[in-house]
């Protein structure tokens, strides 16, 4: 999975919850929308939501499941949590990279 | 997928967790239980998964297993837990501790961290977690039973702070002494002790506990959460 694959799976997931109105409308995600911090594009069950679903889709068709940690994502600071959408894609496209 | 609502329940081969799932078994639910061991109930609204509620993949698997199957989980019980250690804490060795800490925080921690993730997608569920009246007791000799047991509901306050929006609710059930075959072997007089420490002295029975889990569960208690109610004890 590259960058642009796991950016374009989450755009399709927070669609989905904008959707069921799970999420506020607003614009599209791209890598500079903000998932956790100061104008966050979800509330913290939209966050849950949108990770469990974002693990789910990751984790189909693979013998393993993919978890997503937090805390291992690059630049992630836990005293100060914040969170980019390009950041997490770098994440997801290292975590699958190499998995069948 | 099932039309009868569905009970996610730890700790089911004998004991509590068995009697919660024979109870819910026979009110329309079909209970998924869990242990270490083989599981003892023999019905077909019961499903049985040999695991360890501290092996993460494991829970994980089983968690995702049931609701891809069921299509959802409408109720999880956290009941699996440990007794033993009647040592002092000067004198109690780190595995005692990491024992009890693995089987009840962990445990816990894992299996209300996965479903909590189901819940919140259905928007809605109940999470009831077992604790003790070790919590209130402060009996010499379960400082690890009863500091992780604490643990355990304070675990269940913020998850229930957390969750609130999503329509979850997440409430402790603190029994009175229940003498199962592993309590018994504390001996007679250890049980004959904890017993005058509670306000009813007696011993609750397993569907008393079950009625206390109904409530928590009832359509009627969605405005319920972050409670723990202790039986036969006052506070």
């Amino acid at each position: 999975m590259k960058r642009d694959e796991a950016l374009e799976l989450m755009r399709e997931i927070l669609e989905g919850l904008r959707r069921s109105g799970l999420a506020e409308a607003g614009d599209p995600l791209g890598a500079e929308t903000v998932l956790i911090g100061a104008g966050a594009a979800l509330d913290s069950v939209g966050f849950v939501t949108f990770i469990a679903e974002l693990e789910d889709r990751l984790s189909a068709g693979r013998r393993e499941p993919v978890e997503l940690i937090l805390t291992d994502v690059w630049q992630f600071n836990r005293d100060d949590p914040f969170l980019s959408a390009g950041v997490l894609a770098d994440y997801c496209a290292q975590e699958v990279a190499g998995r069948s | 997928m099932t039309d009868r609502a569905v009970m996610l329940v730890t700790g089911t081969s004998r004991g509590i967790g068995l009697g919660i799932a024979e109870y819910f078994v026979e009110r329309g639910y079909t209970v998924c239980g869990c242990s270490r061991s083989a599981g003892t109930l023999d019905s077909p609204h019961y499903r049985h998964t040999v695991l360890d509620v501290a092996d993460e993949p494991a829970v994980r698997a089983w968690i995702a297993a049931v609701a891809r199957d069921l299509g959802r989980i409408d109720v999880a019980v956290c009941n699996a837990g440990i007794v033993g250690s009647s040592l002092m804490l000067s004198v109690t060795p780190t595995k005692t501790w990491d024992e009890f800490a693995t089987t009840h925080m962990r445990g816990v921690f894992l299996v209300c961290r996965e479903v909590s993730k189901v819940m919140v997608r259905q928007r809605g569920g109940r999470i009831v977690n077992l604790s003790s009246p070790a919590v209130a007791w402060h009996m010499p000799g379960a400082a690890a039973y009863a500091a992780t047991k604490a643990g355990i509901e304070e675990m269940t306050r913020v998850l229930a702070a957390e969750l609130a929006p999503a329509g979850v609710t997440c409430n402790v059930v603190r029994p009175g002494l229940v003498l199962t075959g592993t309590a018994r072997a504390l001996g007679g007089d250890r049980a004959a002790s904890m017993l005058d420490r509670q306000t009813i002295r007696r011993e609750v029975t397993i569907e008393e506990i079950c009625h206390v889990i109904e409530f928590f569960a009832a359509p009627a208690s969605t405005a319920i959460t972050g409670q723990t109610l202790s039986m036969c004890l006052i506070g």
